[in-house]
């Protein structure tokens, strides 16, 4: 019997994993950052996820689309350590499921502009964690809600609350102390209770 | 629409995922809409500011610890082996190493009338296949090639070693190895077979061809 020995192709499986894996190394890492907040906990959280994606190499191997595959495991190696956290009664909930998703009602004014990028950094990571998340996922690092939805398993109605809310609060905070102020136009707000997004969340 | 509806829309209707007429609807509520409007310009501003934030680089040796854990089974394997040996298991690797074909590339003749180094080198291919004969399927082998000076494999330039795991099946298992070697090339190619602790070695000289199989040396 025997075989050919594909030593032009791919030499060997270890070759074939890191080929698979390392055009996807940049945006794991970026995500890690986001996720982690320092390069040396994001470095930890990437070495876990490859780490676990060499122990399940034939998956990752026959898939078409990694990427996926990796976002998804790096975002539940990051909820079990924000968890452990949790456990040690430093953390807060991931979100808050009482918070009703109000229209924002903040400046008629952009405030963005005139903040600097460490005032918007701060106010991001302020939030709650998943409107935290939300933000960096999407609006920093570019994930579609689908892919987000996909990464998160929670549906899109759901995410859609947490960035708005947590954008509205990013707003409010930058807002603070301006002339314009937060809550200043409120009133010209139509105010409509949203009641399919699911505020709690429970990441795998 | 309302201001929540409005900017819960934001995001599809910059993805151009609204309908047409669910889209103009969007578009006009933002153009009555002071309050959304800001909302729609910060989130943009938001988005353009935070992709266009630098990040720290990626450490280079991100992939360090997959290697040492791709490492780990063959250490493991090593340690394994004494209790194999004892035990007298039938799982045997009986390699052998042979030229299969010889293809030599024109050389050109010396001549006085023409000292010169000609512009480029001359180097003489030659497919090598190593067959590697396994009395039944065996798992995670590790596989390693040397190259004396003068040798390299076509595609490959400037390497000279290569290491790498594969699968074996039970029967002959060929390697081919499309060789170039310059017209004075010496030394030999070394090649080794490793599974769970049991190798095997050889050295082939790559000065002359021989076209009978080879004595392995034993690993």
């Amino acid at each position: 019997m025997g075989r050919i020995i594909p030593f032009w192709r791919n030499g060997g499986r270890s070759s074939a994993f890191e080929a698979c894996v390392t055009p996807h190394l940049d945006r794991m890492w970026r995500l890690a950052l986001r996720l982690r907040r320092n390069p040396a906990d994001a470095e930890d959280l990437v070495q876990d996820l490859l780490l676990r994606a060499w122990r399940h190499r034939d998956e990752v191997l026959a898939l078409d689309l990694p990427g996926p595959w990796l976002a998804r495991v790096l975002y539940r190696l990051h909820v079990d350590r924000w968890r452990r956290r949790g456990a040690l009664g430093m953390a807060d909930s991931l979100d808050l499921p009482d918070a009703p998703d109000l229209p924002d009602p903040g400046s008629v004014r952009p405030v963005l502009a005139a903040a600097t990028h460490q005032e918007i950094l701060e106010a991001i990571e302020s939030l709650p964690e998943a409107q935290r998340v939300a933000i960096l996922m999407h609006d920093a690092e570019g994930y579609s809600l689908e892919e987000i939805s996909r990464i998160q398993e929670v549906p899109v109605g759901t995410l859609k609350s947490r960035l708005h809310r947590g954008r509205a609060a990013v707003r409010a905070a930058l807002a603070d102390g301006t002339e314009d102020g937060t809550g200043s136009g409120a009133s010209a707000c139509q105010v409509d209770e949203d009641k399919n997004h699911e505020l709690s969340d429970r990441p795998a | 629409m309302n201001c929540l509806t409005a900017q819960h829309d934001l995001d599809d209707l910059r993805a151009g995922r609204l309908d047409t007429d669910r889209a103009e609807e969007t578009r006009a509520h933002l153009e009555t809409c002071p309050h959304c409007r800001a909302y729609a310009e910060d989130i943009a501003s938001l988005k353009s500011r935070m992709e266009a934030a630098p990040m720290p680089p990626a450490p280079s040796d991100l992939l360090l610890g997959v290697r040492e854990a791709s490492r780990l089974p063959l250490r493991l394997a090593l340690a394994a082996a004494v209790a194999f040996l004892v035990l007298g298991g039938s799982l045997v690797l009986l390699p052998r190493f042979h030229w299969e074909e010889t293809v030599t590339a024109p050389v050109p003749a010396p001549t006085p009338l023409a000292p010169m180094a000609p512009a480029h080198p001359v180097q003489i291919a030659r497919t090598v296949v190593l067959a590697v004969v396994a009395t039944q399927d065996l798992a995670g082998v590790k596989l390693r090639l040397v190259l004396p000076p003068g040798a390299e494999v076509e595609g490959r330039p400037g390497e000279t070693r290569f290491e790498w795991d594969d699968d074996l099946l039970v029967g002959t298992n060929r390697l081919r190895l499309p060789l170039l070697l310059a017209p004075d090339v010496e030394g030999s190619l070394e090649a080794r077979v490793e599974h769970q602790g049991r190798s095997r070695e050889f050295r082939v000289s790559l000065a002359e061809p021989d076209e009978g199989e080879l004595e392995p040396n034993r690993g």
